[in-house]
């Protein structure tokens, strides 16, 4: 091993080069304010291995991007994992970057002669943000596709230029194929080559000035404290990036991973919110009056991109202490705060939003149903397709579409005019029309309001709702069930197998495929509500094929005894 | 060559010049071609590669709509009550030409048994999905709540530059028939994408 090393030496010099990178005496000692630089570089290092890794799974395209990313999370062993280290690693190096900057600023390290470390690190600042942009759109789910519709729309706003730059930048007149295929080879080719490019010569001019000591230590005490960079400065800077992966793997195992939203749906009503970064972008929009805001962001940007540039060639006091530089750090507060308040107040308004917590919850079934079909394999026609090959989802549509003027439907949206069909023909509906059928939620807004509620004890209406059931064949008729039903007087309004149309519906065969189909069909036939009924027909209006979509979506328990309506 | 006096050379203009003169002049004509050459390349690889980067500037990279579709008898809307619903169409997405599906969506507002209105769900301010507060009874943008009026989409409040884009709408033997467009956002006048 020595041999081999030595014979490295005679043709590398590698130890000269070694000497030199890790024997760089630190002014003033190692100290735990220098570590952010390093965990920046070993965040990038972790954000090109994950992201490599990823690229060997993704398929820029609309149709088959959401397909490649779900199951690269869902199926590829740690997939979840690795995706959720890229995912919140983003997040952590905006925050990293913003404490770095902060900390470099502190100690003065943005003065002459380090203008061009601090001028590339603004770039880098600039470059994780593009990043971040171009990242977020490529898993093409709801939340990328919104997000990103709304910065690009920011983008439009400036004037003159901006549609043209928006235009540009997402690779035509809308979100598309060419956003996803411009915006993968940015974030994967172009982005990390002026990365690299920054970074190195970042670092160059870091190791051509050394690191800027704490200005509270006087010179003979800084050169008395020097040491080299390895093994206290190096170490440190180890430990804090240790403890950043250890806070991306708690977050990455807390929330399984990054999040995947359904498939991008521009159909939608999807509460669409840029990713934190670009949050005060977004809410400056709300803030400044309707027609300036285009110019008033940009000129924000402008001046906010100008005072960092600027910044060397005005910060030069002699002195570095707090007290000399003051104006500059009262600039930067007023940036840095308007940022904060702009990212702040959504956040809060929106946690506190009862209808953004539902609209949450809406997108989370959402993306469930669309991994429960995804798992089946995506449709030809890629992911925009997944719930059209999907009766439930279809059926969803239809209600949509046909029922929910007047009808809730099972995911709680819609009309309240006639039942509620969340839970239709489930047991605890069954005995909800039994026990207290005028209430608003069953029939009490119809013209179905002369059924009396049964007198009978809790016991014998879990019995009767049983006895209903089983008249579809859903239950098995409890003994006493024909009896209660005389009793109670449910058959003089109600006909059972085989008898004529009475004043309430027939319950022969109630809550079967077939029963339930007659009613869709033809509600007002004498065997259904008769002259009490106010739904038009379907008859005609639905094929069999739409029928069966609407019950899987509406009655997914009721199995199909009688058979299917599809011959 | 021989040392001392430097030796001389005389040009075709009967100028006299010495081999270091010459020398320079050669250097000065190779940095010359070098800036030439270099200038080229930039030229032959950049036109081709910034005019196909800038392409999709002038281009509609994306159509949807096939003109008029159909959204069912106009009795089955509620008079006065706003419906969403899907626009389910064939997309064209650079070369991809899709099969029917949901491509944006619509708001129906139908006034009387002869007219209904349709207005595009895509927010004029920032192109957020609108949606109808049910409370209020004005459609409303989740985004910076812009609010527009039931009666005729026209901007209530917020940032929206203009009002609710309408669509075109046909009725004709009872059935709606709407043409699906997009417009572009964040701007006063109405222009198609």
């Amino acid at each position: 091993m020595k041999r081999f090393l030595q014979w490295l030496e005679d043709r590398t010099a590698y130890r000269k080069l070694l000497g030199a990178a890790l024997d760089e005496p630190v002014l003033g000692g190692a100290s735990w304010a220098y570590v952010f630089g390093s965990a920046l570089a070993f965040l990038f290092v972790l954000q090109a291995v994950t992201g490599v890794l990823m690229a060997l799974y993704y398929s820029p395209s609309s149709r088959e991007a959401w397909g490649s990313v779900y199951f690269f999370s869902h199926v590829i062993r740690f997939g979840w994992f690795v995706r959720g280290l890229h995912h919140f690693g983003s997040s952590a190096m905006v925050v990293l970057l913003i404490a770095h900057m902060f900390q470099v600023f502190i100690f003065g390290a943005d003065r002459p002669p380090r203008e061009l470390s601090w001028w590339t690190g603004v770039v880098l600042l600039f470059t994780a943000l593009a990043f971040s942009l171009t990242g977020y759109l490529l898993p093409w789910d709801q939340k990328g596709y919104w997000a990103t519709g709304v910065v690009t729309s920011i983008i439009g706003t400036f004037p003159l230029i901006g549609h043209s730059i928006q235009h540009v930048f997402q690779g035509g007149n809308g979100l598309g194929n060419l956003t996803l295929t411009r915006f993968f080879g940015f974030h994967v080719f172009f982005l990390p080559a002026v990365l690299t490019a920054m970074l190195v010569s970042h670092i160059y001019f870091f190791r051509r000035n050394g690191v800027t000591p704490k200005w509270w230590q006087s010179q003979p005490d800084q050169v008395a404290r020097s040491e080299p960079f390895w093994p206290r400065q190096l170490t440190y800077d180890l430990l804090f990036s240790f403890l950043i992966l250890g806070v991306l793997v708690t977050i990455t195992l807390s929330e399984h991973g990054a999040p995947l939203d359904a498939p991008a749906d521009p159909s939608s009503h999807y509460l669409a919110r840029p990713e934190w970064y670009f949050l005060w972008l977004f809410e400056m929009l709300k803030v400044v009056p309707g027609k300036w805001e285009g110019a008033f962001v940009l000129a924000f940007v402008v001046a906010g991109v100008s005072f960092l540039l600027a910044l060397p060639l005005v910060d030069r006091s002699v002195e570095r202490s707090f007290r000399a530089r003051w104006p500059h750090f009262v600039v930067a507060s007023i940036f840095g705060g308007t940022v904060a308040a702009l990212t702040v107040n959504p956040l809060v308004r929106d946690a506190r939003d009862p209808a953004v917590r539902i609209q949450k919850q809406q997108a989370e079934a959402s993306a469930k149903s669309a991994f429960m079909l995804a798992a089946k394999g995506i449709p030809p026609g890629g992911s925009d397709q997944l719930y059209l090959n999907d009766p439930r989802s279809r059926g969803a549509h239809l209600f949509a579409q046909q029922c929910e003027a007047c009808h809730t439907g099972p995911d709680g949206k819609g009309g309240d005019t006639a039942p509620i069909l969340r839970g239709y023909l489930t047991r605890d509906w069954v005995r909800g029309v039994i026990n207290d059928p005028t209430t608003p939620a069953y029939f009490g807004r119809t013209k179905m309001k002369t059924m009396q509620p049964p007198d009978a004890t809790s016991a014998e209406i879990d019995e009767l709702t049983t006895y209903v059931m089983s008249l579809g064949g859903r239950a098995q008729a409890p003994p006493g069930g024909p009896k209660l039903f005389e009793v109670q007087s449910c058959h003089s309004c109600h006909p059972l197998a085989g008898e004529p149309p009475h004043i309430g519906p027939s319950l022969a065969g109630y809550g079967s495929r077939a029963w339930i189909v007659g009613a869709i069909l033809h509600s007002g036939d004498a065997t259904y509500y008769g002259d009490s009924n106010a739904m038009p027909s379907f008859s005609g209006k639905l094929n069999d094929e739409q029928v069966d979509d609407l019950l899987a979506y509406l009655v997914p328990q009721v199995e199909s005894p009688v058979g299917s309506l599809r011959k | 060559m021989c040392a001392g006096a430097a030796p001389q050379l005389i040009n075709t203009k009967g100028i006299v010049i010495t081999i270091d003169q010459l020398e320079i002049q050669r250097r000065k004509f190779l940095k010359g071609v070098f800036a030439v050459t270099a200038a080229l390349i930039g030229v032959v690889v950049g036109i081709p590669v910034v005019s196909a980067f800038l392409d999709p500037l002038r281009r509609r990279t994306i159509k949807v709509g096939d003109g008029l579709e159909s959204y069912g008898p106009v009795t089955d809307l509620p008079i006065g009550k706003p419906v969403s619903r899907d626009v389910i169409a064939r997309k064209q997405d650079a070369w991809d030409r899709s099969e029917p599906i949901p491509v944006g969506a619509v708001w129906l507002v139908r006034r009387d048994d002869k007219k209904v209105d349709a207005y595009s769900t895509v927010c004029p301010h920032l192109g957020c999905p609108i949606g109808f507060n049910e409370q209020t009874k004005v459609f409303a943008c989740p985004c910076h709540s812009s609010n527009f009026a039931l009666a005729d989409g026209k901007v209530l409040g917020g940032p929206a530059p203009r009002n609710l884009d309408p669509l075109p709408v046909e009725l004709k033997d009872g059935i709606v028939r709407v043409a699906y467009k997009r417009f572009i956002s964040g701007i006063a006048s109405r222009t198609e994408l």
